[in-house]
């Protein structure tokens, strides 16, 4: 009996191992049914909610158009740098893919991630993405001369919106903030007699305000953060300039020093993980995000703390804007995939298709929202007050086919109108570097900078010890090899501002 | 026991070996060969099949050519790491840092389990063990808030504590040198109860009647542990503190990341090797340059326990690993 036992745990045992191998294994999601073809689309976030309904619509749209299937995989946010190259290295099977440049969009299509679009390939599957896709889009999405993403085409800004707690600001007799000052006025005053709210905690706005704004030869659009380091280019001469090595940098070291010293920063801010919750728990003053996400948070914070009388405010005054790269969000191909065309025309029906477009902006027509003609809609919330939000859809978002809410803010509606009128247009603004010469060198100056700058840059030195660090910064990261970084890139942006 | 018989080892000691031919042993061990299947294809499928892997860190992957197609690239993936100027200091403190942790870890553990094993009351036994092992299931993302709320300037314990004294508050995560015994501190603290178990049980082994006899000829406590216990435990010690020096040269990431973060104030006393590689290569995504940092750590490790153990075999060939 005890024989027969072992014998039946040890098949079990092997039974198991098995399973596991079988696991690892090749689970092909595309197979033929019918003459319906499956495709699968990566995208990024939480599944939505209605995720079920809203694609079920698109897919009985979808297999009377070209006969196809579509079924999503979303990926959560906080897997984006280890589930999502993933999906490239380990050949897993899908067709669309949700790409943009802080996505590695770049380095992915150097690894031969996606599928190559060639212009007749696009011309022949979505001809009407052809012909709108600015040519300077195209340019865009171009890596090692081949086009392997169809981005977006919609206006976007990445410029600040500060949202601050009105109930604290008349409390400390201020008027409605309207400049760098009246806010610095406000931090100050919020650090002096509230010590236990926590003035403001976003160092990039900080800089924005104080340094890169504040400065008449800067202009935002020239240069950012690429390739792992922060550089602009020199207006007159072309040439790239580090940040770390400018004055612009210096000033705001200095600045961010001055608010650690006054209590507006914490000084141990650095190791502080609950950052991101702050402002929602009442103990910030000030929430920083983008138009689009502070518009948001604007709406649903207001509902929740009515008493907080939360006020949107924008403190870029008249500087030009620099409008979103059009890679920053967009749609790519995998290279493996079976049904390249069905994707691609899939994309075509996404980004063109007003039935699509709107099922995936703005839900089910009657039911989500009511045309009001003239490009603006009447949205409708479901019975819990939210609105129809199907996350993750930026990657088809087309400006001419976008509507505008009849409630929307006129904040909103303001300021998008104020930088519209105000872009500023450069050549170079959305050239990447090709990394390959000097991938040492960003490493050693990777690691440099958070280890010599970030402390300077969280206002961790005291203000008499400064200019000894500030020196020691730009000596290691001299040494990591940050001129040889330089004189690469700009070989290469002369290049591409001469092609 | 037919199949036994009696041969001289290679030393001249009599004893019993297996006899029979390879297939006669194969049947008569069926049942242990079965049993160490699953352990082989553990083996086999994690450890030996990766290895292959090695590779890539003197290639230039990409997705396309995938890992044994990928344009060979010499040893141009190492240089990253040695150009910074940083890696003698990072391979210092990740090994100073292990060292620490193995011998800190080794003496508390065994003050802890000798100290368990001493205590009559089966109750309060119990209870002690079961509280030194809770920090073992902490995990450092946790003790990292814990810390923060001990350490920070304006809320923490710490600093509040000063003020009540009447000292000047410090940023203490700002002060390199007071993370080098916070991080030992810690270590500890979460390792203590978990690797004291080990020891624990081989006490538990020791035959009572040595320690009737002791008891008899007059040996007191101290006496019985220092004659007894400790000698019986050393097969025991040497192994698990040879096991840890296997890995003298891994930085503990999920440790380190958590607690130590971007905090650069901190790197010269705090940095270890895969901190470093994960600052440095985080924007990059190549797979070349960190399997690279990867077959650097392992090579050490390789040369470091080859050397441990044959030092140890030179002493007690009987407790060295193999």
């Amino acid at each position: 009996m005890s024989v027969m036992k072992r014998f039946i745990s040890t098949m079990l045992l092997g039974v198991l191992c098995i399973f596991v191998l079988v696991g690892c294994g090749d689970g092909s999601n595309i197979e033929k049914n019918g003459n319906i073809t499956q495709l699968k689309m990566i995208l990024i976030g939480d599944t939505p909610s209605r995720y079920e309904e809203i694609y079920g619509k698109l897919n009985e749209m979808l297999r009377e158009d070209i006969g196809a299937e579509v079924s999503v995989e979303y990926i959560p946010y906080s897997a984006k740098t280890d589930k999502y190259p993933l999906l490239f290295s380990s050949n897993e099977n899908f067709d669309i893919v949700f790409t943009g440049n802080w996505l590695d969009y770049n380095s992915n299509a150097s690894k031969n991630s996606f599928y190559e679009l060639t212009e007749d390939f696009i011309a022949e599957n979505a001809p009407k993405t052809y012909e709108t896709v600015p040519k300077s889009a195209w340019k865009q999405a171009t890596v090692n001369g081949k086009i392997y993403m169809i981005p977006n085409t919609a206006l976007e800004y990445e410029d600040y919106i500060y949202i601050v707690r009105g109930d604290f600001r008349k409390k400390l007799g201020l008027d409605e903030l309207k400049t760098a000052e009246d806010f610095e006025a406000y931090l100050t005053g919020l650090a002096q007699k509230y010590p236990e709210i926590t003035p403001i905690t976003d160092l990039n706005a900080i800089a924005y305000i104080w340094s890169t704004n504040a400065d008449e030869n800067y202009r935002e659009n020239f240069g950012g953060y690429r390739n792992g380091i922060m550089y602009a280019w020199d207006d007159n001469t072309g040439t790239p300039i580090y940040n770390n090595m400018t004055d612009r940098y210096e000033r705001y070291i200095y600045k961010v020093r001055d608010f650690v010293d006054k209590g507006v920063i914490p000084a141990d801010l650095v190791s502080n993980k609950s950052v991101a919750n702050m402002f929602e728990n009442g103990v910030a003053g000030t929430y920083v995000a983008n138009l689009e996400t502070a518009v948001n948070k604007y709406k649903t914070w207001s509902k929740a703390h009515p008493e907080w009388e939360l006020e949107l405010c924008d403190f870029s005054g008249d500087k030009p804007m620099k409008a979103n790269s059009y890679i920053n969000n967009g749609l790519s191909i995998n290279r493996n995939s079976k049904n390249p065309e069905k994707a691609m025309q899939f994309i075509e029906l996404l980004r063109n298709d007003e039935r699509y477009f709107n099922l995936t902006w703005y839900g089910v027509e009657g039911e989500d929202w009511e045309d009001k003609g003239d490009g603006v809609i009447h949205a409708i919330p479901d019975e819990k007050g939210d609105y129809f939000d199907l996350g993750c859809n930026w990657g088809w978002k087309n400006q001419s086919m976008l509507k505008v809410r009849d409630d929307e803010l006129p904040f909103k509606l303001d300021t998008m109108e104020k930088w519209v009128t105000n872009t500023y247009e450069n050549p170079a603004a959305n050239f990447v570097a090709d990394d390959s010469n000097v991938k040492n060198e960003l490493a050693a100056l990777s690691s440099a900078t958070t280890q010599y700058a970030q402390p300077l840059q969280y206002g961790m030195i005291e203000k008499s010890e400064i200019p000894a660090a500030l020196q020691e910064m730009r000596s290691q990261v001299t040494k990591a090899g940050i001129e040889k970084i330089l004189s690469d890139f700009d070989k290469q942006i002369k290049e591409f501002l001469a092609e | 026991m037919d199949s036994y018989v009696i041969k001289k080892d290679r030393v001249n000691r009599t004893v019993l070996k297996p006899g029979g031919g390879f297939f006669k042993q194969l049947i008569q061990y069926k049942y242990l060969l079965i049993m160490l299947i699953p352990v082989l294809a553990y083996y086999i499928i994690f450890s030996y099949l990766p290895m292959f892997g090695v590779v890539l860190a003197f290639k230039n992957y990409n997705y396309a050519d995938g890992i044994f197609k990928s344009p060979w690239v010499g040893l141009k993936n190492f240089e990253f790491f040695f150009q910074s100027g940083s890696a003698l200091l990072v391979t210092r403190n990740t090994f100073l840092y292990n060292i620490a942790f193995i011998f800190v870890n080794l003496i508390l553990q065994l003050v802890v389990s000798i100290g368990i094993s001493e205590i009559g009351n089966k109750y309060i036994k119990k209870v002690s063990q079961t509280f030194m092992l809770f920090p073992y299931f902490i995990s450092w993302v946790v003790v990292s808030i814990f810390c923060y709320n001990l350490f920070s300037m304006d809320y923490g314990l710490v600093n509040t504590f000063r003020a009540m004294m009447g000292l000047g508050k410090v940023n203490i995560y700002a002060e390199a040198g007071a993370w080098k015994y916070i991080l030992v501190m810690l270590n500890a603290w979460k390792g203590v109860g978990y690797g004291s178990i080990i020891y624990l049980a081989a006490i538990t082994g020791i035959d009572t009647s040595y320690y009737e006899a002791a008891k008899i000829d007059g040996a007191n406590a101290f006496q019985r542990i220092r004659h007894i216990t400790i000698p019986s435990i050393v097969p025991s010690i040497i192994t698990v503190v040879l096991l840890n020096l296997g890995s003298a040269f891994r930085g503990n990431f999920g440790m380190f990341y958590p607690l130590v973060g971007n905090n650069g104030l901190l790197f010269n006393a705090t940095d270890v090797i895969d901190t470093f590689t994960y600052r440095a290569l985080m924007n990059q995504n190549d797979f070349g340059m960190s399997s690279a940092v990867g077959l650097y750590q392992s090579l050490l490790c390789f040369i470091f326990i080859m050397l441990a153990n044959g030092i140890v075999k030179k002493i007690d060939s009987d407790s060295s690993l193999f």
